[in-house]
């Protein structure tokens, strides 16, 4: 030990250059403010969802007791429940309800602007709120939402989003137009995937009385598989051998396509 | 300037300066590599959608079109665990799923366990192709579970066992899982996304690796996330934040990822009886396998996607001695640079793209170069000072940069983290883990490095003996905080460990 410091007497004093002294100071300082800021964040964000949680809770048993019971619905009471319920709770209603609680709830949260600032999100150019925003409006049904749910599937900023706003406009019981469906077909790009087939499924579930159109869209890109789809196919393919065109760019099967040609 | 000996002859200063230039050259590359690979994980975690938090909505999506998947669950002297993690699998969510266990040769009961829990039955079934190199001893249906397929066969490593599930797989994604780890019960639907919404030129998807311990976990999955108190894990928790949510992120992103970790990872089945499986004799053969499939498919000119999603979330048991890290990470780096001098050919080959002209170098310079120049760094340090060619004041000055700077990666990975779509951690274990960040660079980084270095040793010496790490199992809190009971705890795992497979 004592060897030791003699030898630490022996060294010269330190001289710290100035320039790496400051750039390991700034560092360090940095690295605080960016530790205080993380751990900050992460309490206030721990008592926000427990807060959150709660009255999430609260407001589906509030809307609950005011929709489900004898007699008719009080609107009056339910549209002051609406205006004091936070919309994660109302959406969460509307995941756990079908039938007339969910419509009901659904037409007076419309009158409530609830949905409005999902509304206003779309086309905001960030794709992580468009896409929660399209999640949300999944339960609207009122025309405007509709609409501006349509105009991002064809025109979204990025095929995710367009993916996105197909479905949930079909979710909201809308279903495309023929062409708009086909120019979405046409924007996705060339090749088919299990994507397409899970629209289409979800097309044939929602609509399975009125497969025909289902077909047009389908013959527009001479899409088939085995879906119910098929046999209605057939029947639209009058013209086979452009189809079968249009199916070799794709690089799909067109079996019902080739058996008529 | 103060010097314990007669200063260098000028012939050894220039050789000094000449090392000393090397080693500032590899530094700067290796952390401006680490710099671009964050930057661009942090940017992709801003512009790209926030994945659905919601299983239901995954579901949904995903029921229609669910293409089926077998999960491949190898198991070697597992009596303790094997029930509970095979109903774990069991009990993922997914539409059209099935669970192949494949029994590696086990000397305990394992087999035993099988047959009485899930009332097992002889039944055959064809395989269009073997790719494992034993014999199999019995194959079983399950009275119980319609989907659980188990395979009976004699010991091989693990690849073996794995090729053997893949053998007898019927799906057309094949999900390779570790026994003892647990994987979120909506991760198979997550992960099946870029299959279903990409095209066919998806050839596997991987996830992210969390560790486990500290954390509660119930019924084959984590119920409350947590860190535990013990530096280890703790530092190990940040190296796999660095790497899963920082290196892969921008990897995959950028097409060059080299690894999809064996603990956890979807790939198409074609794709993988067509390249013959994992490699029997390799160390790292997760990393051998997904060079090999990329390989080949650049080989035949074949359009090939590897995609990461850090949402997947498959929770893992990290080593918790010195002995366990140790041999974890010497057998690492030895199946690191196994597979760079395998596949050397694609190194700087513009016929490999990205993947030949960056990974690969990148490879090189962290797995072979990297080691031995910080080891090299170090030993120069101390010359340095020794002979009075260094200033130890700018010494000192570049020893706490460069821990300023690991904290502030560290740091940056927290931030992603922040932004995933799972549980995260309270306040309280974020704040061990900023702790953490910091302590981490005096001593525990070192001696990683000093390990890696061993494994460059161990792979000159071709040593290819698979040494056990200790594992304590899943779900229990913490490991005995004095070393005797540490120790005695060790002796009382490593007895029941699966032993060492048989060297090829």
């Amino acid at each position: 030990m004592t060897l030791f410091w003699a030898m630490i007497e022996g060294l010269p004093p330190l001289r710290f250059p100035e320039g790496p002294t400051a750039a390991v100071a700034g560092g360090c300082a940095l690295l605080a403010a960016i530790f205080l800021w993380l751990l900050v964040r992460r309490v206030l964000a721990t008592l926000r969802h427990r807060n959150s949680q709660a009255a999430n809770l609260f407001g589906v048993r509030e809307l609950t007791s005011c929709v489900i019971g004898d007699g008719p619905v009080d609107l009056d009471h339910l549209r002051d429940t609406l205006e004091q319920t936070p919309t994660a709770a109302i959406l969460q209603f509307m995941r756990l309800h079908r039938g007339a609680p969910q419509a009901v709830v659904i037409a007076q949260a419309e009158l409530a602007g609830v949905f409005d600032p999902a509304l206003k999100a779309l086309g905001c150019g960030t794709v992580s709120r468009e896409i929660e925003a399209l999640k949300q409006l999944q339960f609207a049904r009122g025309p405007r939402f509709r609409s501006a749910v349509l105009k991002q599937a064809i025109r979204g900023s990025t095929p995710l989003i367009r993916v996105e706003a197909l479905f949930t406009y079909i979710a909201m019981g809308s279903r495309p137009s023929e062409i708009a469906l086909a120019a979405w077909i046409d924007d996705t790009g060339p090749t088919l995937t299990p994507r397409h087939l899970a629209l289409f499924q979800l097309v044939a579930d929602r609509l399975p009385g009125d497969l025909s159109y289902l077909a047009k869209a389908v013959e527009t890109r001479a899409f088939q598989e085995q879906f119910a789809v098929l046999a209605v196919q057939h029947e639209h393919l009058h013209h086979p051998l452009p189809a079968m065109g249009a199916a070799a760019r794709l690089r799909a099967p067109v079996k019902p396509a080739l058996r008529i040609a | 300037m103060f010097a314990y000996v007669e200063p260098l002859a000028p012939a050894g200063l220039a050789l000094y300066n000449t090392l000393v230039a090397f080693c500032i050259v590899v530094v700067v590359l290796r952390n401006g590599a680490a710099v671009i690979q964050l930057a661009v994980a942090l940017y992709a975690n801003r512009r790209e959608a926030e994945p659905t938090r919601d299983a239901f909505d995954l579901w949904q999506r995903t029921e229609a079109t669910a293409p089926r998947i077998s999960v491949i669950a190898p198991a070697f002297n597992e009596e303790l665990s094997i029930a509970q993690s095979i109903q774990s699998l069991l009990s993922l969510q997914y539409p059209d799923l099935e669970v192949i266990v494949v029994n590696d040769g086990s000397k305990d009961r394992t087999m035993a366990i099988l047959h009485d829990t899930f009332g097992l039955f002889p039944a055959e079934r064809e395989i269009d192709r073997a790719l494992h190199g034993t014999r199999v001893v019995g194959t079983y249906a399950s009275r119980d579970h319609d989907n659980l397929f188990v395979v009976d066969k004699e010991n091989g490593r693990k690849a073996d066992a794995t090729n053997a599930g893949i053998s007898y797989s019927t799906g057309e994604l094949i999900c390779i899982i570790d026994a003892d780890s647990v994987i979120d019960p909506e991760g198979l639907l997550r992960a099946v996304q870029p299959f279903i919404e990409g095209d066919e030129t998806v050839i596997a998807v991987g996830g992210s690796i969390r560790i486990a311990n500290g954390c509660t976990i119930r019924n084959g999955s984590v119920v409350d996330v947590g860190t535990g108190r013990d530096w280890l894990p703790l530092f190990q928790t940040l190296e796999y934040f660095r790497a899963f949510l920082g290196g892969r992120v921008a990897s995959a992103r950028l097409s060059m990822l080299l690894l999809i970790s064996g603990a956890f990872g979807l790939f198409r089945r074609d794709v993988l009886i067509e390249a013959g499986g994992y490699q029997h004799d390799s160390l790292g053969e997760d990393l051998e396998l997904l060079v090999r499939l990329q390989r080949i498919a650049f080989e035949q000119n074949r359009p090939h996607t590897v995609a990461y999603l850090p949402e997947i979330c498959c929770w893992t048991e990290a080593p918790f001695t010195i002995e366990g890290i140790r041999n974890q990470r010497t057998r690492w780096q030895q199946g690191g640079l196994q597979v760079f001098f395998k596949h050397r050919k694609m190194l700087f080959n513009p016929r490999y793209g990205r993947l030949g002209m960056f990974a690969f170098p990148l490879l090189a310079l962290e797995d072979l170069i990297g080691p031995i120049v910080e080891l090299l760094g170090y030993m120069l340090m101390v010359v340095g000072l020794i002979f009075g060619i260094l200033n130890s004041a700018v010494a000192i000055l570049f020893f706490l940069l460069t821990c300023v700077f690991g904290s502030l990666m560290s740091a940056a990975v927290l931030i992603i983290e922040e932004r995933q779509p799972r549980p995260v951690f309270g306040a309280r274990d974020l704040g061990w883990l900023l702790i953490a960040a910091v302590v981490e660079n005096f001593g525990y980084r070192q001696l990683i490095q000093y390990y890696r270095l061993r494994g460059v040793v161990h792979f000159m010496k071709k040593k290819t003996a698979w040494a056990a790490v200790p594992r304590m199992g899943l779900g229990v809190k913490a490991p005995p905080r004095h070393a005797g009971e540490r120790r005695k705890a060790d002796r009382s795992i490593e007895a029941r460990a699966p032993e060492a497979p048989p060297a090829s």
